[in-house]
């Protein structure tokens, strides 16, 4: 199989401002990389691109072959906001909605990460804490069997014994073929189940590493990541 | 797809239907029995009406003021539903989505019609058999009307009928248009400008020009629109409507194009962390 997301000459100015400007990234399937870059540098954005969120950008996208917007939608799962909903819906309504909407939606494998996550079917948004919110939508998330899963900062929230657990059982969830493309802040935590490493860094893609490679010089993730921004500020 | 999201947000949006159904009914029932227990009476002109013809009275009176709310509520939804980032991520094209949020409304407001008219009918039916001074009113009324009901009237009220869905979907796709066409001069803005009152006050006046320049070119395209029709519909009782209609529908049809252009370029849904 060849690539499953590749970018080209990709450029988005909004407000006449530049927020990515010729970016190119090419990711294989079976791969879990992140996404990292200061806040602002452009991750969200880079994400909504490819999930045919954002408009009016330059360049081209393709996933698993299809740059038409519709097409690429099919192939990608994205963590949503849960915006469409209001404050009112019990998460049993919303997996309804998800099992009507999405063809590709398991609802046995929801039931599974549900349960794993310990969210109560007929507990309410307005009920949620912000941690359980992001356990919903991960679970959401992974409920779809989908080629290319995007988590945008999906952990946040969530207190760090239930995050441990959820990273660790990421690779479980996901098809070997799938890949996952996840930004977030805590890259210690992320950083062991990582293949590849990309960073944003003005405005467009800075590095793009295997993980492997920079523990091969005997740098953590973390610290190699730190070390960019420390060479920026000596 | 096009089916399954249509069917999603006709449920939603019929929700908020069926609420206001129930407020208006509550508020019906209520202004009836609060009528008659503290002073006894209601008044239609120097008439002294009954329970029942007071509460078909109401009814057929908030029906109006449900209607105009549902209207609100409907416009409200539509912008809020053409940003909303949950539904936007279902693989389906910009076009399709943002006709099936239009649509739905229309359904939505066909859906409201059908009830009130069966529940200004029953409450009609309530008054016609159960007060006898409203009975005998309402005989002596149509016996003096020497009313005819003819296929000529039947086709007027279609007419107006499909008249009044036009205009319904010509001010959805209105509001629409002044929604999308300043977000879209806002996104071209430096974004230095971060003051959100002086952004908001940009889209106000931004807004104001752009109904301005909607006035000027309503009033320009009319008659370029009317010109063929005029040599078609010569007017009789039961065609003087279709003129109209045709216009409308040009009229539709035309910021159908301009905001399923705008939506595809500019419209981006809400990024909500």
């Amino acid at each position: 199989m060849g690539n499953l997301l590749e970018i080209k000459d990709l450029t988005y100015r909004k407000n006449q401002k530049t927020i990515l400007n010729n970016v190119n990234l090419t990711l294989g399937p079976g791969k879990i990389v992140a996404l990292l870059g200061e806040n602002g540098a452009g991750k969200t954005t880079l994400m909504r691109i490819i999930d045919s969120m954002a408009k009016n950008y330059h360049g081209t996208v393709m996933v698993a072959g299809e740059d038409n917007e519709v097409e690429r939608k099919k192939h990608i799962s994205f963590t949503d906001n849960l915006s469409g909903f209001s404050e009112n819906t019990k998460v049993e309504q919303i997996s309804k909605f998800y099992e009507v909407i999405y063809q590709d939606f398991d609802v046995n494998e929801f039931e599974q990460l549900r349960g794993f996550m310990k969210i109560d079917s007929e507990i309410r948004l307005s009920e949620m804490s912000k941690g359980m919110r992001e356990k919903l939508v991960i679970a959401l998330t992974f409920s779809r069997k989908v080629d290319l899963y995007l988590l945008d900062e999906p952990f946040s929230g969530i207190d760090a014994m239930a995050r441990k657990k959820i990273i660790n059982s990421i690779i479980l969830w996901k098809a070997k073929e799938s890949t996952i493309l996840v930004s977030d802040h805590f890259v210690n935590e992320i950083s062991s189940m990582l293949d590849e490493v990309v960073i944003i860094r003005d405005h467009t893609v800075y590095e793009h590493l295997s993980a492997d490679d920079i523990r091969a010089k005997n740098q953590s993730i973390e610290e190699y990541y730190e070390g960019l921004y420390q060479e920026e500020e000596e | 797809m096009f089916g399954r999201l249509f069917a999603t947000l006709f449920t939603r949006k019929i929700k908020k239907a069926n609420y206001v159904l129930l407020v208006q009914l509550i508020a019906a029932i209520a202004i009836t029995v609060l009528s008659f227990t503290t002073s006894g009476h209601v008044y239609f002109g120097r008439q002294d009406l009954g329970v029942f013809p007071s509460f078909f009275m109401f009814v057929l009176f908030f029906s109006f003021i449900a209607a105009l709310a549902l209207y609100c509520i409907t416009c409200n939804e539509n912008e809020a539903i053409n940003v909303n980032q949950s539904l936007r991520l279902l693989p389906i094209s910009d076009s399709k989505y943002y006709l099936d949020n239009i649509f739905t409304s229309i359904a939505t407001l066909a859906y409201f019609a059908c009830i009130e008219a069966i529940g200004i009918g029953i409450s009609f039916l309530l008054a016609f058999q159960f007060d006898g001074t409203f009975h005998s009113e309402v005989m002596t009324s149509y016996e003096k009307s020497s009313f005819v009901f003819n296929v000529e009237d039947f086709i007027v009220v279609i007419q107006s009928l499909i008249l009044l869905v036009l205009f319904c979907l010509l001010f959805y796709l209105m509001l629409s248009f002044l929604n999308f066409s300043s977000q879209a001069i806002i996104s071209f803005l430096p974004g230095s400008i971060k003051n959100k009152s002086l952004l908001g006050f940009i889209r106000v006046f931004l807004v104001f020009i752009l109904i301005w320049a909607l006035v000027k070119g309503i009033q320009a395209l009319t008659p370029i629109f009317d010109a063929p029709f005029a040599v078609f519909f010569q007017s009789t009782s039961s065609n003087d409507l279709l003129e109209p209609i045709s216009i409308f529908i040009c009229f539709d049809l035309l910021f159908i194009a301009i905001n399923l252009f705008l939506f595809n370029q500019y419209i981006e849904p809400k990024e909500k962390k």
